[in-house]
């Protein structure tokens, strides 16, 4: 009998000091993380070192195929395809154009979103809280009302900006503008439209920006802006605009200041999916996330030379300073 | 009845060890494995218990930060009375810099006008003037300083509370839109083991946290769960086991809850049932196992133990199988040093004895053996013996009667004829000896012993040896006596007799004396000689049938060596002991005890025989045998009688239709199986029951002598000597017909 009040002792004991990982090493055959992104290749290592984490080791149990259009929507098509034909267990998109080229190459095949903007009104998913198909993931659309608050920081930092050239797409998720028309006249800042659809039309838009006498630009994160992030930087600093869009890297190029939901914030939501899914959850099940944490980055020598003088009440927002 | 012996002890002894031990090892094993899989689970809930405990005081302590963080602020800015928007905004965006989980913080004077709204997401509204007086949160705040509203869905998927923080009734309030993925990171800090999960639950089962963030995205209601609907309910500290605790997919779980009591929410930590007792299986699987070991132990052991046991019964069976099949030296060897090694040597103790017994038994055998070896060697004796003797006088027989038949007439005829009848007598007196021997020896001799006076029956028998006495030159005597004997007189005579022709026999000179002397209760009749003696190495020897010492000394008148062996069987008969005393060359005694009698006043002495007259007897001869019913008729005619010879029972009938015979003589054994019996039967129905009648046969041992013997007929015995021939006719004719007195006659 004392053999086994001794097992069930060590039991408890055992229940009570091993410290359990979250998740156990998965076992079986390795699986493929096919990554899709529209710009340009990166390492992708903070991704892994969330996977291991999880147990996801690379070269053991994980194997990750990387496609990056370098910009270029057109080559996502054929990159998507490319993924699907090595049957990836899962394909992870890197910004919207991605997602929709993916939802596009396979209904079959998981699709994990890493930011996506507006799933539901593209058709990505069904609805957020149940996506239905082979898609979910994080968005990174904060919902209504974002564009004002955007552009009451800008106006916090830049009081004298009157008129406001938004450089935005048509046609994503309904006009931008028009929100931001109605919330703006108490912030005392015209919108003025701006679109960019393209690469191309982007120098059009900012020399229209130019036209209507803009003294402030808002540039909201969409895959054609993100492209062309040196351009609008050096433009931004040209013509001495303040100005507010929705990368860090912009930022450090020398736009004033930058908004937006955490990219590492997603990237770590993302991670979560894709061990789910490769656990075996049906993304139909997963509900797509709304980012919950936003980054303000601003700038200080373009703030500097811009003679601008950064309150405190902002600085007490900003997460991230560059000098 | 057979028994059938079957070889099972050893398998049921197995079995039953085996099975009993088996069966223990089984209870106790199903006994522990039951209380180790109690145990365990007991174990696993009290674990998670305390996950839920602790994680419960993260949630509540993560709130009460937050409320904390609020309430300081709500302090400080209550201090400074008039304090201008900018401090205002400051001081909220500083809120939001600490506190990542407010979303959205709004500052409401005391009066409930909103008077700043300060968010992540939306714009900053400052001074919108809004009445929040009658807002729940700023209500609640001012009533109790702090306020924590319900679980609201924010854009349809975002869960967030609405926490209010206040000084005291009169102080302006605070209040935080709380987002709730926050306290999903809380909960993911819980050491989850395989297929646990930890979540907070409203009071109204809906989820507020899981550790899949997912889960609450989606809205998940789980009211409907056993183990929610039980610890929102329960309004006391201690944990209710839920047994039928399962998870949303309805698989069972272990569950254990804890109250957060702040907020009227639920901690409950899960884990699906199998993954918390798998452990327990695992030892479960162990256990039996080990009891799949213990019980093939028990089986070996019970195998060697029953061997053990069952081998020295076998021995006893074995060797008891032996003895019981005859071989009686087996003897079975078993050392156990208990019962059964007394069992195996009661075992040999009975195979000693049987072997014992069957010993004995063989010597007695061997002994019969040897006595009918003797008994056959005396026969063999005998025929030798008899078959000289015989010879002899009928030898002389032959010779006589043919010297007769050549002499008939001339002046030897006569003494011829002596011979002849001395011939005749040797062989009759042989052939009587011999039948007395056996009938003495058949036990067909009755005794009727009574009292009578000795002296007598000593003085007729030296006067009937005085002639030969005399002859011999021998002086034979006897010594009166009064004395008076218990004894059957003819048999005792018959003994003295044989005695005294012995004593005469081998004494050659010197003399022979008869007498009695008187030995207490009992009388010793002595017969004393100076004969030739009888040597030691005869003595033993001399009471034997046909055993004859000196056979040379015999002579004539022949002897078969009865004489003795006669003497005897009549003593043994009589209960007489006889004593013999013999030194060679000296001489023999021979004593005969006799018990003593009481002298009777009116004795009937025993009669002698008398001769009377036979002129004129009608006799009838029955006999088949021409040779015998001639000679008869002849003797008869010269005794003179009238004699009418019959071969048969009709022949008899028809002779004596006129006349009535005064004497039957018949033979017993008639032509045609014919019965002497049937005949005499006949002729006494035919003459009157009143016929003297008697029988000669030449049988002297049958069913139809004793039939005529009891019937009360006298019997004589062929050859059947003329003298006794005419007593027996004179004692038919003359006396009564009492077979006792023909039977003494006879004899």
């Amino acid at each position: 009998m004392s053999h086994r009040r001794a097992f069930v002792r060590g039991l408890a004991a055992g229940l009570v000091i091993a410290p359990f990982p979250v998740a156990a090493i998965p076992h079986g055959a390795a699986r493929r993380v096919g990554w899709l992104h529209l710009g340009r290749p990166w390492s992708l290592n903070p991704v892994r070192d969330a996977l291991k984490e999880l147990g996801w080791i690379e070269g053991r149990n994980l194997i990750i195929d990387t496609r990056f259009a370098d910009n270029e929507i057109d080559r996502l098509p054929a990159l998507a395809a490319e993924l699907v034909a090595l049957k990836v267990d899962v394909i992870v998109t890197q910004s919207t154009p991605a997602a929709i080229a993916a939802k596009n190459a396979t209904t079959v095949i998981p699709i994990v979103m890493a930011g996506s903007s507006n799933p539901e009104w593209l058709g990505l998913v069904a609805s957020l809280a149940h996506p239905g198909g082979n898609v979910t993931g994080v968005t990174n659309s904060p919902g209504g009302g974002f564009g004002p608050k955007v552009i009451q920081l800008l106006k916090e930092a830049a009081p004298r900006v009157s008129r406001l050239a938004v450089l935005d797409r048509e046609g994503a998720g309904g006009s931008p503008w028009q929100e931001m028309e109605a919330a703006t006249p108490p912030l005392g800042v015209t919108v003025l439209r701006t679109p960019a659809n393209t690469h191309a039309e982007v120098s059009r838009a900012l020399a229209s920006a130019l036209r209507q006498r803009a003294d402030g630009l808002y540039i909201p994160a969409n895959p054609v802006n993100t492209a062309e992030e040196r351009l609008l930087a050096e433009f931004a600093l040209t013509h001495r605009l303040p100005a507010i869009c929705g990368a860090k890297e912009f930022v450090a190029a020398g736009m004033l200041m930058s908004y937006w939901a955490s990219w590492a914030a997603i990237r770590r939501q993302a991670v979560v999916y894709i061990d789910k899914i490769l656990r075996g959850a049906n993304p139909g099940d997963l509900p797509v996330e709304r980012p919950s944490k936003f980054e303000l980055a601003i700038n200080l020598s373009t703030a500097r030379s811009l003679r601008l003088t950064i309150p405190q009440t902002l600085m007490l927002r900003a997460d991230e300073l560059f000098d | 009845m057979p028994s059938v012996a079957r070889h099972t002890l050893f398998w049921k002894y197995t079995a039953w060890l085996a099975g009993m031990v088996s069966a223990l090892l089984v209870a106790s094993g199903g006994v522990g494995g039951y209380f180790a899989y109690r145990q365990a689970i007991a174990a696993q809930e009290e674990l998670q218990r305390e996950k839920a405990r602790s994680a419960a005081r993260d949630i509540t302590g993560f709130i009460r930060r937050v409320e904390d963080g609020m309430l300081a602020v709500a302090d400080k800015l209550r201090v400074d009375r008039a304090v201008g928007i900018d401090d205002l905004r400051i001081e909220l965006i500083a809120l939001l810099r600490h506190q990542p989980a407010i979303t959205e913080a709004r500052w409401i004077s005391a009066d409930g006008r909103e008077r700043l709204m300060v968010s992540r997401i939306v714009r900053d509204v400052a001074d919108s003037g809004e009445d929040r007086s009658r807002d729940p949160g700023f209500r609640g705040a001012q009533a109790h300083t702090r306020y924590a509203g319900p679980l609201y869905y924010v854009r349809e998927s975002e869960p967030y509370i609405s926490l209010a923080a206040s000084r005291d009734a009169r102080s302006p309030v605070l209040i935080a839109e709380v987002n709730l993925k926050f306290v999903g990171e809380v909960i993911a800090k819980v050491r989850a083991g395989p297929e646990e999960v930890a979540y907070v639950v409203d009071n109204g089962g809906a989820l507020v946290a899981h550790t899949d963030i997912g889960r609450v995205l989606a809205k998940t209601d789980l009211s409907a769960l056993p183990q929610v609907r039980s610890a929102i309910l329960r309004s006391d500290q201690d944990f209710a086991r839920v047994d039928d605790a399962r998870n949303p997919e309805g698989a069972p779980v272990l569950a254990a809850s804890e109250p957060i009591e702040r907020l009227g929410w639920t901690m409950l930590v899960e884990q699906s049932r199998k993954e918390a007792l798998r452990p327990v299986y695992a030892s479960m699987a162990t256990t039996a196992a080990l009891l799949l070991l213990g019980i093939v132990a028990a089986v070996s052991a019970s195998l060697a133990l029953a061997r053990r046991m069952v081998r020295p019964i076998r021995q006893i069976e074995a060797g008891a199988k032996e003895i019981g099949e005859g071989r009686l030296d087996k003897r079975i060897d078993v050392r156990t040093g208990d019962e059964l090694e007394a069992l195996g040597a009661q075992f040999n103790r009975m195979a000693e004895r049987l072997e014992a017994i069957y010993t004995a038994l063989e010597a007695r055998i061997a002994e019969r053996t040897r006595d009918l070896a003797v008994a056959n060697e005396s026969k063999t004796r005998f025929l030798a013996a008899a078959s000289h003797d015989l010879r002899q006088p009928m030898h002389a027989l032959a010779l006589f009667v043919g010297q007769l038949r050549a002499c008939a007439g001339s002046p030897e005829a006569p003494r011829l004829l002596e011979k002849i009848e001395r011939s005749v007598d040797a062989l009759a007196d042989l052939l009587d000896a011999l039948l007395d021997l056996s009938r003495l020896d058949m036990g067909a001799v009755p005794t009727r012993p009574r009292a009578f006076a000795i002296d007598p029956l000593l003085s007729r028998l030296v006067a009937e040896f005085a002639p030969v006495a005399e002859s011999k030159g021998l002086a034979l005597t006897s010594v009166p006596t009064s004395l008076w004997v218990c004894s059957d007189p003819a048999l005792l005579e018959r003994i003295l007799l044989n005695l005294l022709t012995n004593a005469i026999r081998f004494t050659v000179e010197g003399r022979i004396l008869v007498g009695c002397r008187r030995c207490g209760d009992h009388v010793e009749v002595i017969v004393a000689d100076t004969g030739v003696g009888i040597g030691p190495k005869h003595l033993p020897h001399v009471f034997q049938e046909f055993y004859q010492a000196e056979p040379h000394r015999v002579g004539q008148g022949g002897g078969l060596g009865l004489g003795l062996a006669i003497v005897k069987r009549l003593a043994s008969l009589l209960d007489h002991q006889i004593t013999l005393k013999s030194i060679p060359g000296m001489g023999t005694v021979v004593r005969v005890r006799v018990l003593r009698a009481a002298p009777q006043r009116h004795s009937s002495p025993v009669e002698a025989p008398v001769t009377r007259d036979l002129h004129g007897t009608l006799a009838l001869v029955v006999d088949d045998e021409a040779p015998a019913r001639d000679a008869l008729r002849g003797l008869l005619t010269q005794w003179g009688c009238e004699v009418l010879a019959t071969s048969g029972g009709d022949e008899a009938i028809e002779c004596t239709r006129q006349r009535r015979p005064d004497v039957v003589l018949c033979d017993l054994q008639l032509a045609d199986g014919e019965s002497g019996l049937e005949v005499v039967e006949r002729l006494q129905r035919m003459h009157g029951h009143g016929l003297a009648c008697a029988f000669i046969t030449a049988e002297s041992i049958s069913e139809r002598v004793s039939d005529a013997r009891s019937a009360g007929y006298p019997i004589a015995l062929k050859p059947a000597k003329p003298a006794k021939l005419r007593a027996l006719i004179e004692h038919l004719c003359f006396d009564s017909r009492s077979a006792a007195a023909a039977d003494a006659a006879i004899r």
